[in-house]
C-alpha cells in the first residue's frame, strides 16, 4: 500500500497537478498570484479545505445518497471554506485584506469538487486525506511558482522585499491579469515539455 | 456504447427518487449533513467573533491615533451630507486634547478602479482646515498601479499633507492610475468640506 500512497502523492503534486495538468481552478490562480505572500496564502487555504473536505466526504461516502451527493459535497466544502475565512480574518488580518474576496470563492474552486467526486467519494478516509494533501501541495506549488515569477518581473520584489537593483524597472503588465495568463501559459508549456521528455525517455 | 451506459444509470437514479421512502431518507440525510456543518460553523464563529471585531476596531483606532497622536476622539452623530459622487461617509470623529479641538477625522468609502470600495480615514486640522494625513484602511486597487498610489507612507498620499481647500486641486493625478488618484482627491476634498462644517459649526455654537 505504501506504493499506492506514493503514487497518490506524486500524481497530486506533479504528474496530475491540479493547476498545471488538469487546469482546474484557474480563476483564483490568475487572480491572487500577484505576490508570493498571496499565492502561498491561497495555496495553504485550498490545501486546508481539500484535506478536510476529502476526509469528511470520504467518511460520509456510504451515508450520502448518490442522487444528492453534489449538494452534500458543496455544503461540506462551503462549511470548511467559511471556517478558513473566519480563521484568517481573526488571526491573519493582513492576509485577509489582500485575499478577502477570493477566500469565499474557494467554494466553487473546481479542484476541491473534483477531488471529492473522483477520489474521496470512492476511497477510505486515510488515502483521501493523503490525496487532499497531495493536491493541496500541488496547488500551493503552482501558485507559488506563478506568483514568484509575476512578483519578480512585475514588481521587482519577492515576498515584499526588493531583490532587483534600482535601475531595473518592473514590467507592470506582469501583475495585471494579462500577465497572469502569459506566465501561466509559459509555465504550463515548461511543465509539459519536462513531462513529455520524461515519458519519451522511458 | 458509453452513451447507452450513462443513460441507463440516469433512469435507474430516477427510479430511486420516485420511491417515497427514498425521498424521505434523502431529505433526512441532507438535513443531517447541513445540521452538522452548521454546528461546526457556529462553534468556529463563537471562537473567532471577538478577535475579528477587535482586529477591525484596531485598524481604525491605529489610523486615528496616527493622524492625531495622544488625542481623544468623539464620534459625531449627525454627519454632514457629502456632495461628491461615489463617496459615502461612514463616520466623523472630532479629535481633541485637554478640551482643545485639534481637528477631525473623516472615515469614508470611495469607489475606485476595483469593484471593492477604498476605505479611507482622512485627518483635517482645525486650523485653516489643512489636511493632516490620509490613512488607507482597506483597498483592492490594482497591485503596482492603483495600490502604489495608496501605498502607506507613499509619495502620493504624502503630497496631501498640509494642503487646504484651495491647494488640493494642485495635486496631479498619477498617470496610469487616474481613477484611483482622482478618488483620493475627491475624498480629501469631501473631508475638508465636512471638517469646515463640523469644526466651524462647533466654533460658532
Amino acid at each position: 500500500m505504501a506504493n499506492g500512497y506514493g503514487k497518490i502523492f506524486k500524481d497530486g503534486v506533479f504528474f496530475n497537478n491540479p493547476t498545471f495538468v488538469q487546469l482546474l481552478g484557474l480563476c483564483p490562480t490568475l487572480a491572487v498570484t500577484t505576490s508570493v505572500f498571496n499565492g502561498i496564502g491561497m495555496g495553504l487555504s485550498v490545501t486546508f479545505v481539500l484535506i478536510f473536505s476529502n476526509l469528511f466526504i470520504s467518511l460520509l461516502r456510504k451515508f450520502i445518497p448518490q442522487n444528492i451527493r453534489i449538494a452534500a459535497y458543496v455544503v461540506i466544502i462551503a462549511g470548511f471554506v467559511t471556517v478558513v475565512d473566519l480563521v484568517i480574518k481573526a488571526f491573519f488580518p493582513e492576509l485577509s485584506s489582500s485575499l478577502g474576496l477570493f477566500i469565499p470563492l474557494i467554494v466553487v474552486n473546481c479542484v476541491i469538487l473534483a477531488r471529492a467526486e473522483s477520489f474521496a467519494s470512492k476511497n477510505p478516509p486515510f488515502p483521501s486525506v493523503v490525496d487532499g494533501l497531495a493536491n493541496g501541495i500541488g496547488v500551493t506549488l503552482a501558485l507559488t511558482v506563478i506568483s514568484a515569477i509575476r512578483e519578480f518581473t512585475g514588481n521587482g520584489t519577492l515576498l515584499g522585499f526588493p531583490v532587483t537593483p534600482e535601475t531595473f524597472s518592473p514590467a507592470v503588465i506582469m501583475i495585471l491579469p494579462s500577465g497572469g495568463f502569459l506566465v501561466l501559459g509559459f509555465v504550463i508549456a515548461a511543465v509539459q515539455f519536462v513531462q513529455r521528455k520524461r515519458r519519451a525517455d522511458r | 456504447m458509453m452513451k447507452k451506459d450513462s443513460s441507463e444509470t440516469v433512469s435507474e437514479r430516477v427510479k430511486i427518487v420516485f420511491s417515497v421512502k427514498e425521498i424521505l431518507s434523502v431529505v433526512l440525510k441532507l438535513t443531517v449533513v447541513v445540521a452538522v456543518v452548521s454546528m461546526m460553523l457556529a462553534v468556529v464563529n463563537t471562537l473567532t467573533r471577538d478577535r475579528i471585531a477587535v482586529n477591525e476596531r484596531k485598524k481604525t483606532e491605529e489610523a486615528l491615533s496616527g493622524l492625531f497622536p495622544a488625542s481623544e476622539f468623539d464620534e459625531i452623530d449627525s454627519i454632514p451630507a457629502s456632495t461628491e459622487p461615489g463617496i459615502s461617509v461612514e463616520s466623523v470623529y472630532t479629535a481633541g486634547k485637554n478640551g482643545v479641538q485639534e481637528g477631525c477625522c473623516v472615515e469614508l468609502y470611495v469607489s475606485g478602479f476595483s469593484t471593492e470600495e477604498i476605505h479611507l480615514i482622512i485627518g483635517v486640522a482645525a486650523e485653516e482646515y489643512t489636511v493632516v494625513g490620509v490613512e488607507v484602511i482597506s483597498s483592492s486597487e490594482t497591485p503596482g498601479v492603483g495600490a502604489a498610489v495608496l501605498a502607506k507612507n507613499g509619495d502620493y498620499l504624502k503630497k496631501f499633507e498640509n494642503t487646504s481647500k484651495l491647494t488640493i486641486s494642485d495635486i496631479d493625478t498619477v498617470s496610469g492610475a487616474t481613477i484611483t488618484s482622482e478618488a483620493v482627491v475627491s475624498s480629501v476634498r469631501t473631508a475638508v468640506n465636512i471638517a469646515a462644517v463640523v469644526l466651524g459649526g462647533d466654533n460658532n455654537g
